[in-house]
């Protein structure tokens, strides 16, 4: 039974894509190309609802039961050692699990409204079905290739989702710099893979132990490459925020919920490559720190609502790596389960806006397009406490993950760590309330409920249920269950209060209030611009050293390829050809030259053997 | 008859019959039957043809893990091709056919024999069809392309018969008879002393180099393959190079193992230099057709890579593994690719990537399947392309930790080149002129490309099946390699 469970959860989604594939070829070739809500769109929403939703209710019920393996096949069998396509289903699987198929299915049901009327619609889920099933090769593989399986074709779904709507050159550039930048990190995770393979005789994880010591910091480096880049850590940051030109659940799901989690779950994942104290848990506690106070920072010069959150998101999993780099990895686990809630929701409230107001994402111009409604008020209220949740007050959802990274940094890095923590707490209210501020500011609160203004129900109750499971969120004790699973034991000591935590979330809130609370602005000129424009760094990454990679590039075509090497075959040509004419004036007459070449060729040839 | 004879007089047949009834049915005919033939190969096959008694002159034909794929995949390309080409706007088409058939029954022969004169012999004869195939029905420079094409072979060729005929008169002089075989010349290299040994070798590595091709001797791929046909791409990359390759690991790794060993590292270096120059290259090209062909560069250095990669004194499995699989696999893929985006010049008349913006919309199925055999030219997991590169950079891991890192990096490179062609073609804003002339695939053509499709992901799911038939060629290598 446990194991039929397991099978289905594996394979339905990747079932659901299938039928999508073939609803969506009988759209083409019968050319039935609609942008009306059909009855072929509506089997293909269901289907596709359903593909995802079994999955979670039976994830929910193997959940604290015994762990199951099944090995499927034996998908790469190689001399003395094979990779096997099988599943394990242990506490971290299932949790990872849980939050996955349990965020997925309510963006799916979220997205048969959005996306009821756009031409793409079958395209679009057969996307979000494999990208489910390429997720659940993540968390449920043993082995560092179907890993690698999971990890391309997550990043595969999301370049075509990025870039969904392919007729904007914009947007499918987007995709493709989401899919290029992940490649860098994709390089560094086949480095580390086939080096793993060299020093251990195989790509199990269970295999780990038998690593040398001395190998593995690069082994955790080249690995951790691959979980920076799908995470958007460090310079590989860039990909994301343009992330956000793809369809809004999407962003929600993919670029914030689940997928650019999978670094850190593979941090989690291989604990023992990266265990503390040990460079390679140094170097992710770090990238996750800078990378989260100074994404935070971007996030307040940023008009756009969805870049806002692409923002956050990257300043949230620099916390969540951060904490995968102390010794308490699960407390990294833990913020990936709490966050995709409130993440998810800002966004699937930003896409509720976006849909009342002719897609402006401008944080500035949505109520110049109309005042917002006061059917809007929960879309509102959703926003606030999301934003809540996510600044970690208690007791919402997020001050519990939160609390325990924090903790787990002051413990492993003092009153460094403590201090780098206060100062993440500290920003992240403030853009978060910025955006609130000028979005919903001003606003005279009428408690009113109108659902067609919120999206309609299908839209708007997945949000109530993600903004009900930030508030709740904190029964889930994730950390508990995996500090058990990891033999962690009792609380942490020594680090920063909850209060002083408190203290300086509010005082962030009430700095945010003052200087946007009248929806003014820093302005974008002088000193401010260097901020607005991120320190230059997208240009400066994009333009100067990919620009002059390219150019170096298409030197290399021009003269290494068309004059050096051609022009040396071009020069042998023309020397066997003037010797030939200069032969045959000689001795008058084509029999002569073409005697001489011939002999000419046999001495070259008998002179070289 | 057996199934491999008749594999072998059936495409000939059809040349013959095809000069007679001008038709393009017919090719697609033999072409069918010959592809139904050789699905009854099975490796182990082994048998004699007895050409003179009095000189003891026979030549063998065997199968194995080595070349039965690559006889698979010939003729089902082969049928591809003809198939298409019955719905093909193209002049002539009765001469194509017959030089078709021609070029398919001068290549299975060469498959086939462990013989190496007469592998040289079909070697260099599928040269001439070729050259006819290019010139006659090319595009643009073509008649300067198939100069290019048949010079720099024929060059590489030469050498490689000197060595052959040296080897034959040593066999001759010692043994009494005359004999082409491998196994017996094998028997006589290791008589030889290892200067004139690595003299030998390089004739049959020039032939193999130009072949497959290595850098520097590639400047002759990317014109022919750019202004051949679409079937005479499909086949020039698809096959022909794999002439190369395949020659490479049943000729020269067995006959010459200690050359091998002692100078892996050299071809290795060419090897890795080939893929990222090549990925390089690729990068900077306007013309849909050249990047594909640069691309063919990028993608044969894995192979050569593979074949030669050595862990200390010994070569690595895994690499002999990806580089057969590898073969097939690049055959499939950029096959297709040439395939589409032939098809598609077909409806436009331009190759440019600036003429062309946001055809996704018009031509759903043409991107579909273009995405999909990019996928496995970028060793997307789950195609083809991902086991054989996979191998492959476990074997270079193994070999060299700086080799491995830079073939892994060649990995990343694949994805910027064919990624970026898929942005500016087929994303982006619709461009009118060129997307009112555009149609998509008709019956046939999506025909033509669906079990290309399928294989590229029953190769990338199932590998485990392939691989057991390739290991039974791979053992022959790595028997005569470490000794």
């Amino acid at each position: 039974m446990e194991s039929l469970s397991a099978i289905l959860i594996v394979f339905l989604p990747l079932a659901g894509a299938l039928i999508n594939l073939l609803l969506l070829s009988y759209e083409i070739l019968a050319k039935k190309e609609d942008e009306h809500l059909n009855p072929i769109k509506i089997f293909s929403g269901i289907v596709s609802c359903l593909a995802v939703a079994i999955p979670f209710l039976l994830s929910l019920s193997i959940f604290g039961k015994e762990t199951i393996r099944i090995e499927f096949f034996n998908w790469i069998p190689l001399e003395g050692y094979k990779i096997t396509f099988s599943a394990l289903f242990d506490n971290l699987s299932k949790v990872s699990l849980l939050y996955i198929t349990g965020v997925s299915s309510l963006i799916h049901i979220y997205s048969v409204g959005y996306m009821s009327h756009d031409r793409g619609f079958i395209r679009y889920f057969m996307l979000l079905n494999l990208f489910v099933f390429f997720m659940i090769q993540i968390v449920v593989s043993e082995n560092l290739v179907q890993i690698f399986l999971g990890w391309e074709g997550v990043g595969l779904c999301s370049y075509a989702l990025i870039g969904f709507w392919y007729s904007g050159y914009e947007n499918a550039r987007a995709g493709f710099k989401a899919f290029i930048v992940n490649r860098v990190g994709d390089f560094g995770f086949l480095v580390g893979i086939a080096l793993f393979l060299i020093y251990t005789g195989g790509v199990d994880y269970s295999l780990t132990k038998n690593l040398p010591s001395d190998k593995v910091f690069f082994v955790a480096l080249a690995l951790s490459m691959g979980a920076m880049g799908k995470s958007a850590q460090g310079p590989f940051w860039l990909w994301l925020p343009d992330a956000m030109r793809g369809p809004t659940p999407v962003s929600a799901l993919i670029h914030a919920a689940t997928m650019v989690t999978a670094g850190v779950y593979m941090v989690v994942r291989l604990q023992d490559l990266f265990s503390f104290p040990s460079g390679a848990s140094d170097f992710v506690f770090w990238i996750g720190t800078i990378t989260s106070i100074l994404m935070g920072f971007f996030g307040i010069f940023e008009r756009d609502i969805k870049r806002i959150l692409a923002f956050s998101t990257l300043s949230q999993l620099g916390l969540m790596f951060a904490g995968a780099g102390t010794s308490f990895k699960y407390t990294g686990m833990f913020h990936v389960f709490e966050h995709s809630f409130f993440k998810a929701a800002l966004f699937l409230i930003s896409g509720i806006l976006m849909h009342e107001f002719e897609n402006e994402t401008d944080i500035y111009k949505l109520k110049e397009k109309k005042p917002l409604e006061k059917g809007m008020t929960l879309s509102a209220l959703g926003f606030l406490i999301s934003a809540l949740a996510m600044s970690g007050v208690f007791p919402l959802s997020g001050y519990w993950s939160k609390e325990s990274i924090i903790q787990a940094v002051s413990h492993d890095f003092g009153h460094t760590g403590s201090i780098l923590m206060l100062i993440a707490s500290f920003i992240t209210p403030l853009y978060m309330f910025r955006a609130y501020f000028i979005v919903f500011g001003n606003q005279k609160f009428k408690l009113s409920f109108s659902p067609s203004h919120e999206g309609g129900y299908l839209m708007f109750i997945p949000v109530l249920v993600l903004v009900i499971l930030s508030v709740i969120g904190g029964i889930f004790d994730v950390g508990g269950w995996l500090g058990k699973e990891y033999g962690y034991q009792g609380e942490i000591h020594g680090g920063v209060s909850p209060v002083v935590v408190h203290v300086v979330v509010f005082l962030s809130v009430f700095i945010s209030y003052i200087i946007w609370g009248r929806g003014k602005e820093i302005p974008e000129s002088g000193a401010g611009k260097i901020l607005w424009r991120k320190l230059y760094l997208n240009e400066i990454e994009e333009y100067s050293f990919i620009g002059s990679a390219v150019a170096l590039m298409k030197l290399i075509y021009s003269f290494a390829e068309r004059i050096i090497v051609e022009g040396f075959y071009l020069f042998l040509s023309v020397l066997a050809r003037v010797i030939g004419y200069a032969i045959a004036s000689a001795h008058g007459g084509e029999p002569v030259r073409i005697l001489f070449l011939i002999i000419l060729g046999i001495t070259f040839v008998l002179f070289i053997v | 008859m057996d199934a491999v004879k008749l594999t072998l007089i059936f495409p000939f047949l059809g040349a013959f019959l095809s000069l007679f009834i001008r038709s393009v049915y017919v090719g697609f005919l033999f072409s069918l039957g010959t592809f139904i033939f050789s699905l009854f190969i099975r490796a182990g096959y082994s048998d004699e043809i007895l050409i003179s008694e009095k000189i003891g002159f026979s030549i063998s034909l065997y199968v194995d893990g080595l070349n039965i794929l690559l006889i698979w995949l010939t003729t089902g390309l082969f049928f591809l091709v003809f198939l298409y080409a019955i719905v093909e706007k193209r002049e002539r088409k009765d001469e194509y056919t017959f030089l078709f058939l021609l070029l398919e029954s001068l290549l299975l022969p060469s498959f086939l024999t462990k013989n190496v004169l007469v592998f040289y012999f079909f070697f260099d004869a599928t040269l001439i069809p070729m050259f006819f195939i290019i010139g006659i029905w090319g595009t643009g420079r073509k008649v300067y392309s198939a100069y290019k094409f048949l010079l720099f072979t024929f060059f590489g060729s030469v050498f490689f018969l000197v060595s052959i005929i040296y080897l034959g008169i040593e066999f001759y002089s010692s043994g009494g008879r005359l004999s082409f075989e491998l196994e017996d010349l094998i028997k006589v290299v290791g008589q030889l002393d290892f200067q004139t040994k690595t003299l030998l070798f390089l004739g049959f590595f020039l032939a193999f180099a130009v072949k497959i091709p290595l850098i520097p001797v590639h400047v002759w791929l990317p014109d022919a393959h750019t202004e051949a046909p679409t079937g005479g791409s499909v086949i020039l990359a698809g096959i022909l190079l794999k002439l190369g390759s395949y020659g490479f690991l049943r000729f020269a790794l067995p006959l010459f193992p200690d050359v091998v060993r002692e100078y892996w590292y050299i071809i290795a270096v060419i090897s890795i230099a080939g893929i990222i120059l090549g990925a390089i290259l690729a990068l900077s090209q306007e013309d849909m057709k050249r990047l594909i062909a640069y691309s063919s560069v990028s993608h044969m250095g894995y192979i050569t890579l593979g074949s030669v990669a050595f862990s200390g004194d010994k070569i690595t499995y895994e690499g002999l593994q990806g580089a057969v699989l590898q073969m097939v696999n690049h055959g499939i893929a950029t096959g297709a690719l040439f395939f589409i985006v032939g098809m598609i010049y077909e409806r436009t008349h331009t190759r440019m990537i600036r003429d062309y913006s946001g055809i996704a919309r018009k031509v759903p199925i043409f991107t579909f399947f273009f995405f999909i055999f990019t996928l496995s030219s970028i060793g997307f997991p789950s195609t083809g392309g991902f086991i054989g590169e996979l191998l492959v950079i476990f074997s270079a891991m193994r070999s060299n930790i700086i080799f491995g890192v830079l073939v892994a990096g060649g990995a990343i490179l694949s994805a910027g080149y064919l990624l970026y062609l898929i942005l500016r073609v087929f994303f982006g804003p619709e461009k009118s002129d060129i997307n009112e002339h555009i149609k998509d695939a008709s019956f046939v053509e999506f025909l033509t490309l669906v079990p290309l499709a399928i294989f590229v992901f029953i190769i990338g799911i199932f590998p485990g099946y392939f691989m057991k038939i390739i290991s039974g060629g791979v053992e022959f290598v790595w028997k005569h390699l470490s000794q």
